[in-house]
């Protein structure tokens, strides 16, 4: 028996406004019907997961999005990762996140509250890492931090081969 | 199932060293160095045995501490014995600091302390270690420390360095109280006599324990850890200058008070706030007598702390600290904005001696970049090594074994020795405890080959393969006194394991107390390991003589977690299993009125009895 043919909901692009300076990796996956955009220097690693077919996704400047991410919005109001945001390798995004937010987590499955649940809307500079423990940053030193992000999109821009073009439409 | 069920790992194989007997100064002879740990008063068969081992129960209180994983374990080459951690003794070579990999000298430990002292600091929230990052533009300062993992940084207590370098004296700068440091210019006063007047009008009989009062004004505030060291430290400093030059001041107040210092702690006299402040003591019991506390106990807010109960109406829940960040800290504070950056632990490389002969068992090198070992005598290299699987590949399910039905496991000796060994294994017919199980192993007698090079097997010719003569149960099935299948260097044998049927959990006994326990449930297997093994004499001058063989032999008793009972009945198709294999127990049962399988007895059971008993393909 021949495989089935593909449903042709996955294969749609979703409609994309991606910046000219972002970096994505070829093997991400932006999926969905909703238009998922994407701003200036964020750079999307691979196998990273947007998907969009319940709302419109909209990512900041400067963000970074790792490997085995998940992104997606659970209604048509949509996500919104504000600027400078973090978000580590294997966590789980349903709701939205303020600017200057580190989403980190080591292992999402285990830890019930790593995840960003649905409709959440994480405030801006919270920190979420270990087993779910979150903490707001109080410190005032945004800009360092800042300073700091952007070098380390200057080297993930190298190491990282970008493909922006499988994702325009 | 329940879930803590699911923190078993079996099976396991433990290996009993047999140090809780005693730490014998002198070797004891290698031929005997079986531990038993508790003796088995049904033991009354053992006539084939000449030298009357008791067997060793592996459920006995004992033996928890003896029993350890072969990985844990070292080997004395002079005492010919197997050295647990606990009879090995151990020798710092060096310290060095696990983040910046700099040995620290010992003599710098004592005066400075076992936390490095360069740029080395972990995050009082979440322990990573901390980074030290530029604030301004460029690369410019002031520089704060950085958590890349939490995004704490020392900026969020205040602190900012002017300079990249040598954090730790600008944070020890940065971190004197003001009142310290207004402290050093006026004259101290000490905390065990707040009034220096003449001590001796404070102590006035020698022998009685002395009462310390210090003013309450003193004692409501809380001296941090550096002014209350550097009161003491001013205060033996003017006590000893008061003493003249007799060093261990003869007056008879210095010597009471002395006294008073140490008799004190026990007698009900003495101060609150002293103990208190130390940290380790608090005065809980009532009776005034101070007891040990342990420091992550619940820090009580007292009715005079008003203040405190509104600082966390302030912050938070969110802005207190919780158990491990607060006794991580030195000054055990409450708030998350009182936590400061940790100075980093430093680590040790260690040797270690035999604890009898004192030989080194194991010497790393001393550089702290250097991994490798000088010397390294892991048990690992000298003891067979036995591992435990299930015979039928499809049942690994370890945690509920049937009770009543035989299961049969393979138990494999590995030889890491470069001489054939010839290994005999005994175990008692039923396990101790009082749930035993039923236990054969079908080949006790067997050889395991050398573990010689890889290549060299393959370069040996076809006419000398000793391996082919041996019957393997694998092919042939199953018989008593073959063994299962060999190899190179390994010898698989099968064990026969009948377990037996418990109460339920939950039914009571007379007493009101469980009839079987958790601990019941556990099938764990006593086996007596014996290798005989011949090997090149080892002269004075250290040559092997090629001629000269010495025969060696080592016992040791190791137990076999094989699994869990299950709490299940047997079902009807395990009675049919167990009614189908019922002459099978029926031909065991010379074996197991011997009560130690094994020993001698198994010769004559596969001469005599050489029924084809289970046959598996």
């Amino acid at each position: 028996m021949p495989p089935k043919p593909r449903t042709s909901e996955a294969v749609t692009k979703p409609p994309t406004i991606l910046a000219s300076s972002i970096v994505i990796a070829e093997t991400a996956a932006l999926t969905g019907t909703f238009p998922i955009k994407i701003g200036a220097n964020t750079v999307i690693h691979p196998r990273a997961k947007l998907t969009s077919a319940h709302g419109p996704i909209t990512i900041g400047e400067y963000c970074i999005i790792c490997e085995r991410t998940q992104i997606s919005p659970p209604d048509a109001e949509g996500l919104v990762i504000g600027d400078g945001t973090v978000v580590e390798v294997n966590a789980l995004v349903e709701g939205s996140v303020g600017a200057g937010s580190v989403v980190e987590v080591g292992n999402c499955k285990l830890g019930p509250l790593t995840k960003v649940l649905e409709g959440e809307v994480i405030e801006d500079n919270t920190v979420i890492f270990g087993s779910g423990q979150r903490r707001i940053d109080a410190s005032g030193t945004m800009d360092a931090r800042r300073r700091l992000l952007e070098r380390h999109i200057e080297s993930l821009r190298i190491l990282i081969p970008s493909n922006p073009s499988k994702f325009m439409n | 199932m329940a879930p803590h069920l699911t923190t078993y790992s079996f099976p396991t194989v433990h290996i009993s060293c047999p140090c809780d007997e005693s730490i014998a100064i002198t070797p004891k002879s290698p031929t005997k160095p079986g531990a038993p740990a508790a003796p088995e008063e049904d033991l009354d068969e053992s006539e084939e045995e000449e030298e009357e081992e008791e067997t060793f129960d592996p459920r006995a209180p004992r033996s928890n501490f003896s029993l350890f994983p072969l990985d844990n374990l070292l080997y004395c080459e002079d005492c010919k014995q197997i050295r647990c951690p606990r009879c090995v003794h151990d020798e710092i070579v060096c310290f060095f600091c696990p983040n910046c990999l700099f040995e620290v000298a010992s003599s710098t430990v004592k005066t400075d302390g076992n936390r490095c002292t360069r740029n080395c600091f972990s995050c009082p929230i979440c322990f990573a270690s901390l980074v030290v990052a530029p604030t301004g533009e460029g690369q410019a300062g002031p520089y704060i420390l950085l958590c890349n993992h939490c995004l704490w940084s020392s900026a969020e207590i205040g602190i900012e360095f002017e300079k990249p370098t040598s954090i730790t004296t600008q944070l020890a700068e940065k971190l004197k109280p003001p009142a310290l440091a207004r402290a050093t210019t006026v004259s101290f006063t000490s905390p065990l006599s707040p009034v220096s007047a003449s001590s001796e009008s404070y102590f006035p009989s020698m022998g009685a324990p002395t009462i310390i009062t210090p003013d309450d004004e003193e004692d409501k505030k809380e001296l941090s850890p550096e002014e209350r060291f550097l009161r003491l430290k001013a205060h033996y400093a003017q006590q000893r200058a008061g003493a003249g030059t007799d060093e261990y001041g003869s007056s008879p107040g210095a010597l009471s008070r002395l006294m008073g210092l140490y008799s004190g702690l026990g007698s009900g006299s003495r101060s609150r706030s002293f103990g208190r402040g130390i940290g380790g003591f608090s005065n809980v019991g009532g009776k005034g007598k101070l007891e040990w506390t342990e420091w992550d106990t619940v820090k009580e807010i007292r009715d005079d702390e008003e203040e405190l109960i509104e600082r966390i109406k302030e912050v938070g829940f969110l802005g207190t600290t919780n158990k491990e960040q607060r006794i991580a800290q030195n000054h055990q504070p409450r708030f998350i904005r009182d936590l400061r950056p940790l100075a980093a632990l430093l680590r040790t490389k260690r040797s270690k001696r035999c604890r009898a002969c004192r030989h080194i068992l194991v010497k790393p090198e001393s550089k702290p970049t250097n991994i490798r070992f000088r010397i390294k005598l892991v048990a690992m290299n000298y003891i067979p090594a036995l591992s435990i699987s299930r015979l039928d590949p499809t049942a690994f399910n370890y945690i509920a074994l049937t009770p009543l039905s035989t299961h049969q496991f393979l138990l494999t000796i590995t030889n890491p020795l470069f001489d054939p060994i010839n290994v005999t294994l005994a175990t008692p017919a039923k396990t101790p405890g009082r749930y035993p199980s039923t236990v054969t192993i079908l080949c006790p007698t067997f050889e395991v080959g050398a573990n010689t090079e890889v290549w060299e097997e393959a370069l040996q010719t076809i006419a000398n393969q000793p391996a082919a003569t041996i019957k393997k149960g694998r092919k042939t099935g199953m018989l008593i006194g073959t063994v299962w299948d060999l190899g190179r260097n390994w010898t698989t044998v099968v064990i026969e394991v009948v377990p037996p049927l418990l109460p339920l959990p939950g039914e009571l006994g007379e007493d009101g107390n469980e009839l079987a326990t958790e601990d019941d449930r556990l099938v764990q297997i006593p086996v007596s390991v014996r290798v005989v093994y011949e090997t090149d004499l080892e002269r004075d001058d250290g040559g092997l003589g090629k001629e000269a063989k010495e025969k060696r032999e080592h016992t040791y008793w190791s137990v076999l977690g094989l699994g869990r009972i299950s709490e299940k009945m047997p079902t009807k198709t395990v009675e049919d299993a167990a009614g189908s294999s019922a002459a099978r127990p029926m031909s065991l049962v010379s074996v197991a009125g011997k009560g130690v399988v094994g020993r001698g007895g198994a010769g004559e059971e596969a001469s005599g009895g050489r029924v084809n008993r289970h046959s598996v393909r």
